[in-house]
């Protein structure tokens, strides 16, 4: 009888599998990749009045409270905030 | 395939799903070469009500287009694996008369003026276009009007009656020279979806698979499909480094890497009243050049991420071709087939030049000049196309559909035609036909020249003219069936008058 179990299939793909082990990324290594290779302009936090007109869609990403990094994006940019009293304050509004 | 649905992520998202990559000197204007970006995959012709149409920005008509989706054209001309030229399109949709359901509200025809939508359109669709050269844009205008529109999809003779002038009008030459069209067009490629999906079954050689079924023809899965097109046809000398046309196939700068991508903002909202928001910058989230390459080759958990790469990055990607998967694949689906190629252990510097690298001429022969090689500066998977090489035509003396496996200089893998049967010719490649390119002490197995997919390019899906593509199939008449006899209602009726 044929053997064609799924371990089979798979041993036989071997070669294939073999390259899969060598490419393979981790999470962490693809983070870096992808932002090593698109790099987002860091902001320095400002304060005061912002106009109406530019206050819209404004959308903000709190990748990690206790490091205070928050990612800002409006339009078509994107900006890097480390602001640990403005990231505690959004993660605690998500509380 | 050959890009059709080729990674999990993207695979939901068919927008922006790029399928195709086609890249020719034109056979009728040879001072040209034209590029061709399809997406939006599997489209069957009888999609209403809301018919197939680009990722857009919807203006401020509420027409719900998407988001806007950044579809590029990247053109590398130096070898480096970045774009040197990108050619960008971004595409916008308007509901005109927003009381009513309907695509089209009476017969589609072409206004009288250019510029003017369609009459009887509801739902028009326009682009811009831009042009990126080392960083810096610059928009292109089209010649005569100051509005580029796509056709509506084909829907059937009542609602676009006379489809070839409303897909005429949409074809634009561009101050700068350029031609352009973007819009739904009859699918050119051809492959058996069904059978090779099946644990890489080919149907004529069934009776050689480990599961053994009866030999038969191959069955094109995409005969009747549509898809959605960006094709431009741009002057040679406009392509190459120097800005001026190549002095023959063993010069250099004769050879460019094409590829497409298409990019989303990275954030998107989905409100309470029923509409998007989208923020930030463009993602890129898909990419093709070369076919078959993300489909088959890189692994199924690195696809997506393949995707949102630059070729200058694909050193990481090399293992998956120099070992691919399918050369394991091959010699145990068809026992005592392939017994040197499954006794091969080298890495495949055959398929790197193919994929990535581009190939030397002297791997071919003196009139292949320059080959597709661009001085493997970088490991970086792009169709390559020397654009010195004239062509043979679609049906020319020396054509020949397996490209350059079949002696065909100007075909796959030196750019690609609408009719490069590049599923053969892949499948023929990892079975060990190229190997002798770098490595002549190999043999090739003797079933590599039986190999086939078992079908033929459609002519129904080409034309002798820019676009190539021809015009969509109609929703009314695809799929072809029989009218169903169940339905008795209409032959009762007796009319009025």
């Amino acid at each position: 009888m044929t053997d064609v179990s799924r371990r089979a299939f798979l041993r036989h793909a071997s070669i294939g599998a073999a390259a899969t082990g060598v490419v393979a990324v981790s999470g962490t290594a693809l983070f870096n990749a992808t932002a090593g290779a698109s790099p987002l302009p860091a902001a320095t936090p400002v304060t005061g009045e912002v106009p109406a007109s530019t206050a819209t869609d404004v959308f903000a990403h709190v990748s990690d409270a206790a490091t205070g990094q928050v990612t800002v994006f409006h339009g078509t940019e994107a900006y890097v905030v480390v602001d640990r009293a403005l990231a505690q304050a959004l993660a605690r509004v998500a509380r | 395939m050959s890009s059709h649905k080729e990674a999990p992520l993207i695979s939901k998202d068919p927008v922006c799903d790029s399928t195709d990559v086609y890249a020719f000197v034109s056979p009728d204007d040879p001072e040209t070469v034209t590029i061709i970006a399809n997406y939006v995959p599997l489209q069957d012709p009888a999609s209403g009500p809301n018919f197939v149409e680009f990722g857009a920005t919807s203006g401020s008509s509420g027409a719900g287009g998407s988001g806007p989706v950044q579809y590029d054209i990247n053109i590398d001309n130096t070898g480096g694996g970045k774009p040197n030229i990108t050619y960008r399109f971004l595409f916008n949709v308007e509901i005109i008369d927003d009381s009513t359901f309907l695509y089209a509200t009476g017969p589609i025809t072409t206004p009288s003026r250019a510029g003017a939508n369609y009459n009887n359109w509801n739902r028009p669709q326009t682009y811009t276009i831009e042009k990126i050269v080392d960083g810096v844009s610059t928009p292109l205008a089209p010649v005569g009007t100051d509005t580029l529109y796509c056709p509506p999809c084909n829907i059937g003779p009542r609602s676009t009656p006379n489809y070839s002038n409303l897909s005429g009008y949409a074809v634009y030459t561009l101050a700068t020279g350029e031609k352009v069209f973007a819009g739904q067009r009859a699918e050119a490629f051809f492959v058996d979806l069904g059978s090779i999906f099946d644990l890489g079954d080919l149907r004529p050689l069934s009776g050689l698979q480990l599961l053994k079924g009866t030999a038969s023809l191959g069955i094109n899965a995409l005969a009747d499909k549509n898809v959605h097109s960006i094709a431009i046809q741009v002057p040679i000398s406009s392509l190459t480094s120097t800005l001026t046309p190549p002095t023959g196939p063993d010069d250099p700068h004769a050879v460019i890497g094409v590829w497409t991508t298409a990019s989303r903002q990275t954030m998107k909202m989905y409100n309470s009243n029923g509409t998007q928001t989208t923020s930030g910058p463009y993602q890129q989230v898909s990419r093709l050049g070369s076919p078959l390459v993300n489909e088959v080759v890189v692994p199924m958990a690195l696809k997506d991420f393949f995707n949102s790469q630059q070729p200058v990055n694909d050193s990481q990607f090399a293992a998956a071709v120099e070992k691919p998967e399918m050369q394991g694949l091959l010699p145990y689906l068809y026992p005592n087939e392939f017994p040197h190629l499954a006794a091969y252990t080298k890495a495949r510097a055959d398929l790197v030049a193919i994929f990535a690298t581009g190939i030397p001429g002297s791997l071919i022969g003196s009139a292949f000049g320059y080959g597709t090689y661009q001085g493997g500066k970088v490991i970086a998977e792009m169709l390559r196309l020397n654009m010195a090489i004239a062509p043979t035509g679609t049906n020319g003396a020396g054509t020949s559909n397996l490209g350059l496996l079949g002696g065909d200089l100007a075909g796959f893998p030196n750019g690609r035609r609408l009719t490069d049967d590049v599923v053969n010719i892949e499948l023929k490649a990892v079975g060990g036909a190229t190997i002798p390119l770098v490595d002549k002490s190999y043999t090739v197995d003797a079933a590599v020249a039986a190999v086939t997919q078992g079908v033929t390019a459609n002519p129904l899906a080409h034309q002798a003219s820019f676009p190539y593509l021809a015009d969509p199939h109609p929703g009314f008449s695809n799929p072809t069936g029989t009218p169903s006899s169940n339905d008795n209602t209409s032959i009762n009726y007796t009319p009025t008058s």
